[in-house]
Order: structure tokens, then C-alpha cells, then sequence
């Protein structure tokens, strides 16, 4: 590596501001000698100023979009939660039917091997969504 | 931001208008693409805001967003991808000496911006939050999650690139000084 190849990522710190004084001083030494990368040193002052002067990109409100967007997430979210208690209560009712069905039957006095059929309750529920 | 993620909507209002033009800002000059870069930065925050549940408090709120913002660019810009490589030579300067200077330094502006979406990501960020947006190699270094080193050798790799690509607006500068 020459001294060169060493010296050009320093030029690109000490233009931002980014080295010691001991390490500006080397490096100021350094092109102060060197054509090459004194060129190197101007080039990359040019382009600093382009980057520094650019077109200003003008303000925006993105604020009301997001807002409206949460907005709207958010109540999507309520509107599946209220669809969820209702499937629980109609759940609730059905377990419930199933347990008084049951209770009507006459206890059985022989082991089965096979589960017992539960008889079919009406479904009352009125969601889109089914919870197994 | 704290309270934000607790689920204050005010408060996360507050965040977004503080931090709004910067990230758009960011985005803007990484895509290219204002539109887009709105987009991006509205559905960032939006997501934000919908897994806040999941959200750990940060030290630094603005290097938080930039990162969550320049990964929602990258991904972007990996789906997006419609050329390899941006033209900018269609418009190099001709050594013309009747320019006047700031037309050239317009042209340089503008092919810069072009050629700064030839750089690879991770160079493109550093660059725009180095240059643009004025941020010292630690708060890059912050913003994007990498060690100070990193942001040296990606800001180095990224003026390199820039100086080549960019050579005949910068001879067209030296030789308006002379």
C-alpha cells in the first residue's frame, strides 16, 4: 500500500470533521506534497458542496395519512373484537344447551368404548368467524 | 416515544411531526423517488404503530426511525429494482467555457443526486446521512446499526464512487476555477 492509498480515506475524515489534530496535521503534510491527491482533496470539496446545497426537499404532513390509517386499523380492531365476544357468547350458549341435554339423559350404567354422540344444538352464532 | 408505544395516539403524533421531515427527507434521496419515499416512510410508521406491543424503549429515538425508515427503502428498492445501473452520462457537460457557474454547479447537484442511486445501500445511506443530513460517522453509526469504523470505510467507498462516476462534472469545476 503506498502512502498514497493510506492517506485518501483520511482526506475524506478530515473533511468531515472526523480526525484528531495530530492525524489533520499528516494528512495536510501529506497533500500539500502530493498533486494527486491534492486533486483528490478538491474533488471531493466539490462534491460536499453539491451534497450540501441541494435542492431543499420541501415539507410534508404525513401525519394525517398515518393518523387516519391507525384510525381505521383501530377500529377494524374493535369491530373484530366485538365480532369475537359474540362467538363467544353464542359458544357459551351452546355448551350450555349441550350440558342441560345432557343432564336429561338417563346416567349410563355400561363402559363404553366409543364417545358418546352429543346431540346437534342450534348454532346462533351471527360471526364470519368460527373458533375452533 | 415511550408513551407512544403504550398506545398514546397523541403522543404519537408528536413523534411523527418531529421526525417526519427527516425521514422523508432520507427516504426521498434513497429511492430517488418523493412519492415513493412518502409511502414508505407512512407505511413504516404505520407498522410502527401497529406491533408497538413488541416495542423496546431506545436511547435514541431519531436513530431508531432512520433505521426502521432505510430498511423499509432497502426493501423497497430490492422490489423495485428495474435497472442495474442509472444513466447520468446523458447529460455530461461539454467543456463549453461560456457556462456560467451555477448552471454548472446545478448539473453537478443533479447528477449527483443521480449517482447517488448507483451506490450500494448501505454507501447510500451513509453518504446522505453524512452529507445531507449533516450527521457525524457516530450518529450514522447509530442510525444505521454498525461499528464507527464501518461508516469510515462506507463513507470512503462512497466519495470514491461518487469521483469516479461524477469525473467529468468535477473536471468541468476545476476548470472553471482556472
Amino acid at each position: 500500500m503506498t502512502e498514497c492509498d493510506a492517506i485518501r480515506p483520511q482526506i475524506t475524515a478530515l473533511l468531515d470533521g472526523e480526525l484528531s489534530l495530530a492525524a489533520i496535521a499528516e494528512v495536510d503534510a501529506h497533500v500539500n506534497g502530493c498533486t494527486a491527491c491534492a486533486a483528490v482533496y478538491a474533488d471531493i470539496g466539490i462534491l460536499k458542496t453539491a451534497a450540501r446545497t441541494a435542492a431543499p426537499i420541501p415539507p410534508v404532513d404525513l401525519w394525517t395519512g398515518i393518523g387516519e390509517a391507525i384510525d381505521e386499523a383501530d377500529h377494524d380492531m374493535l369491530d373484530t373484537m366485538r365480532l369475537l365476544r359474540q362467538e363467544m357468547q353464542s359458544l357459551r350458549e351452546e355448551v350450555a344447551a349441550l350440558r342441560q341435554e345432557l343432564a336429561k339423559r338417563p346416567a349410563s350404567t355400561v363402559s363404553r368404548s366409543t364417545p358418546i354422540s352429543l346431540p346437534d344444538a342450534p348454532r346462533k352464532s351471527m360471526s364470519q368467524y368460527r373458533l375452533v | 416515544m415511550t408513551r407512544a408505544m403504550r398506545g398514546d395516539r397523541s403522543a404519537f403524533a408528536v413523534v411523527v411531526k418531529t421526525h417526519e421531515l427527516r425521514l422523508f427527507r432520507f427516504a426521498s434521496r434513497m429511492v430517488g423517488d418523493r412519492e415513493a419515499a412518502r409511502d414508505i416512510v407512512q407505511d413504516a410508521l404505520i407498522r410502527l404503530w401497529q406491533s408497538r406491543d413488541s416495542y423496546t424503549p431506545q436511547d435514541a429515538v431519531s436513530a431508531y426511525l432512520l433505521r426502521i425508515v432505510r430498511n423499509a427503502c432497502i426493501d423497497f428498492v430490492r422490489a423495485n429494482r428495474k435497472f442495474d445501473h442509472v444513466r447520468i452520462d446523458d447529460d455530461a457537460p461539454t467543456m463549453s467555457p461560456s457556462c456560467e457557474e451555477n448552471v454548472m454547479a446545478g448539473a453537478l447537484r443533479d447528477a449527483l443526486e443521480r449517482a447517488l442511486l448507483n451506490l450500494p445501500e448501505s454507501q447510500r445511506a451513509v453518504f446522505v446521512l453524512s452529507e445531507h443530513e449533516g450527521m457525524t460517522y457516530q450518529e450514522v453509526a447509530e442510525a444505521l446499526g454498525c461499528p464507527h469504523g464501518t461508516v469510515a470505510s462506507r463513507k470512503y467507498a462512497a466519495v470514491a464512487a461518487l469521483r469516479k462516476e461524477l469525473r467529468p462534472w468535477l473536471e468541468e469545476d476545476v476548470n472553471d476555477r482556472m
